[in-house]
């Protein structure tokens, strides 16, 4: 049964067994012999199945398949492997006990891994880029908000030529205003307008969002483009962020009597 | 007298109003301004105008109206970067090359010249970061040194190469710097036939037309672009080369005659405008074989980058009559491509050089199996492999493979070192997770902050991210904040 199923076929310097049926022997000549085959790509050493197990021959013979079966049977029924075809089998049937891989680290990289317990894992992104890029970020596509400001920051880098981040910082703490306003209500008749002293994070927060506001005025179709250039007119004090911040520090300088109702 | 006063008073009282008893409300009212106009009829029809729409619109400000890709290319900041003088950096030379391996270099002046009007500076590469581009010398370019440029001395039937390799490891300007190395090893005596996309000939933006003779389609428009440039950066050599035959032309209903030993290969290209015209001419095929001739002495580097333009889409915009696809072996640049490619047109000192690109969309079988990377599968359709090209890239022993490898781990190093240098990579701590005043013990650590231990730290650590990979090199130092 097996050896009308099989085949020799010669081709490209090699012999490979193809399981063929009668009427489509010539069909598979004609693909087993390729067009443009490479022929650095034949096999020159034998290998170790070959060595166990020539078959080079034109066709196995009967008594070739039955050496095979014989072979299996006797090494199911032994627990032992004897002869070099044995302990082949043996070892494809179990390859875990001949590949044995140990690591053992080296003194210098224990060493390596005790000065690492002490580090601190560093924050993926700055604090106010972070900041900046949640601004951004629309429908939870983090990944395109942070292209924006990365884009944005690489003009702003080389108008300036300076570190655009550092560049960032200086240009919020200027646009950041220190006091803001809130109405408190009273419950009566009259509200009070009250100035309210603010966080370091909420005063980022209103000049990142006059830098984004002032972005939108600008020419560029590309998002980081026209905040670039935000940032920069900031930078250069220019930026209709400032006139927002005196507008609510004069607010605040108004209505500074009313600062006795905050608790 | 009164009853003058009644009667204009009188006047004055809308006769169809509602009766009052009193008339003193109107006539004690302001009266009408006499320069006031009444209100027009408007305008019957059907382009009516909305109010305001011929008010000029307030223009946005800004820099730029392009999209980051175009504007950091168009706003020329190159100009405010630091000069490179003050830095030592070599130029790229083909005698010492040796002596520059794994540093960073620029071209010699005229060489950036000619490159850049070859368009061998590609968008995406970013050379705005620098006064002038610059590449670095690696393993790469020796071994092409050795592969490529030493064998223009000889046919380039023999001296076909391929530059294979993944996305961003640097075949276009391994191709940038084989073009420097040619002209710096033959003292600028050197044409070079460059293209920086064969998509400008299958996209369809140019006009074309059937040459019955040649049996080929003009592309007039994009030939005569293409003639600029490469008259613009062959300019020196051209003039110095003299034609072999007489060439006869016409512009503007006046004939005009080349004579042969006398004109050069410049007053060709220069003055014949045939190249442009609609009409079945052979002035680009006249070249070609004027070039073929003096290639006996001055080499040819005929090099086109993106090269898998045509391998993955064969069948360009352009139509046939019965609207069937214009293969690009039709077309008469195309046709010149493939020759080159396949060794038909070859110059007698000189070489090809290709370039793979990642960017031309779905893969296709024909160049892996052109390159004799991949077994010609029989079952592939024709539009996963197309056997005319895969065929002329096997022709005449076939074209060489290149592969162009990553940086290594030294020559990363090397390109981040002058990245700091320029100042583009900024070597800061790491960055807080929180807003927070800092402690005494923190402030200490920022105050003992050891810039060129981080540094090794941070290039350690981007070549372990990047696997050398240039582009992804830049994005991750760079591009990245």
């Amino acid at each position: 049964m097996i050896r009308n199923s099989l085949k020799v076929v010669q081709g490209a310097g090699s012999k490979i067994w193809l399981p063929v049926q009668q009427k489509s022997v010539a069909l598979c000549v004609a693909t087993a012999v390729r067009f443009n085959s490479n022929k650095a790509s034949t096999i020159t050493k034998s290998s170790l199945t070959a060595q166990v197990y020539p078959i080079n021959k034109e066709s196995i013979s009967e008594k070739d398949v039955d050496d095979w079966l014989a072979a299996v049977k006797s090494l199911r029924q032994k627990h032992h492997p004897e002869t070099e075809a044995e302990v082949y089998v043996s070892q494809l049937a179990d390859p875990h006990n001949v590949v044995v891989d140990k690591f053992e680290p080296s003194q210098q990289q224990i060493e390596e891994a005790e000065a690492l317990k002490s580090f601190k894992i560093p924050g993926k992104q700055d604090a106010l880029l972070s900041h900046l890029t949640n601004l951004i970020m629309r429908s939870g596509k983090k990944a395109r908000a942070e292209k924006i400001v990365h884009n944005a920051l690489y003009i702003v880098y080389l108008k300036t030529r300076q570190d655009p981040v550092a560049l960032l910082y200086d240009t919020v703490n200027r646009l950041a205003p220190v006091v803001t306003t809130r109405v408190k209500r009273t419950g009566h008749a009259k509200n009070y307008t009250v100035p309210v002293a603010l966080r370091k994070r909420q005063a980022e927060n209103f000049a990142l969002k006059w830098i984004i506001e002032g972005s939108e005025k600008k020419r560029s179709p590309d998002f980081s483009v026209r905040l670039a250039e935000e940032i920069i007119s900031a930078f250069e004090g220019k930026s209709a962020g400032y006139d927002k911040r005196s507008q609510m520090h004069k607010a605040a300088m108004t209505n500074r009597s009313y600062v006795f109702l905050i608790k | 007298m009164l009853r003058s006063v009644t009667t204009r008073a009188l006047a004055r009282v809308p006769s169809r109003s509602v009766r009052s008893l009193s008339s003193s409300n109107i006539l004690l009212a302001p009266k009408k301004k006499q320069g006031a106009q009444p209100a027009k009829k408007l305008k019957q029809g059907y382009n009516k105008k909305k109010d305001g729409a011929g008010e000029k619109k307030a223009k946005a400000g800004g820099m730029t109206h392009l999209g980051f890709d175009d504007a950091v290319r168009a706003l020329k900041f190159e100009k405010l970067a630091v000069k490179l003088d003050s830095l030592e950096i070599g130029k790229l030379q083909h005698n010492g090359l040796e002596k520059l391996q794994q540093s960073v270099v620029k071209y010699d002046d005229e060489t950036q010249f000619a490159l850049f009007r070859l368009g061998m500076f590609k968008k995406f590469q970013h050379h705005e970061m620098f006064e002038s581009p610059i590449s670095l010398v690696s393993n790469n370019t020796s071994k092409l040194s050795n592969e490529f440029i030493d064998q223009l001395d000889g046919p380039s039937i023999n001296n076909r190469v391929c530059l294979i390799g993944e996305k961003g490891t640097g075949k276009s300007t391994l191709l940038a710097q084989a073009a420097a190395l040619a002209r710096s090893k033959y003292n600028n005596e050197v044409i070079l036939l460059h293209l920086e996309s064969p998509l400008k000939i299958t996209e369809g933006s140019s006009d074309y037309f059937f040459n019955k003779s040649l049996t080929k389609f003009h592309q007039p428009m994009f030939t005569k672009k293409w003639l600029y440039k490469l008259r613009s950066a062959n300019e020196t050599i051209f003039k110095k080369l003299k034609l072999t035959r007489d060439i006869l032309f016409t512009i503007k209903k006046q004939e005009y005659t080349l004579k042969k030993d006398e004109n050069t290969v410049w007053d060709l290209v220069y003055k014949n405008k045939d190249f442009g015209k609609m009409a079945s001419t052979n002035a680009f095929q006249f070249l070609l074989e004027e070039l073929i001739h003096h290639s006996k002495e001055v080499p040819v580097l005929a090099s086109i980058d993106d090269i898998s333009v045509i391998t993955t889409n064969p069948n360009t915009a352009y139509r046939h009559t019965d609207l069937k696809k214009i293969h690009v072996s039709e077309l008469e640049i195309g046709d010149l491509i493939l020759k080159l490619i396949s060794g038909e047109v070859s110059f007698s000192k000189g070489g090809v050089l290709l370039g793979e690109s990642k960017d031309s969309g779905k893969d296709t079988h024909t160049l892996r199996v052109g390159l004799r990377l991949e077994q010609y599968d029989p079952w592939l359709k024709a539009y996963e492999c197309d056997n005319t090209i895969a065929n002329k890239f096997l022709a005449n022993e076939g074209v060489k493979v290149f592969d162009v490898k990553n940086l290594s781990s030294e020559e990363s190093t090397e390109l981040l070192e002058f990245y700091e240098a320029t100042g583009a990579l900024k070597v800061r701590p790491y960055p807080a997770k929180v807003h927070k005043t800092l402690t005494a013990v923190e402030q200490a650590e920022a105050a003992s902050f050891d810039k060129t231990l981080h540094f090794e730290k941070i290039a350690k650590s981007y070549y372990t991210i990047t696997g050398g990979n240039p582009r992804e090199l830049l994005k991750s130092s760079v591009l990245s904040y």
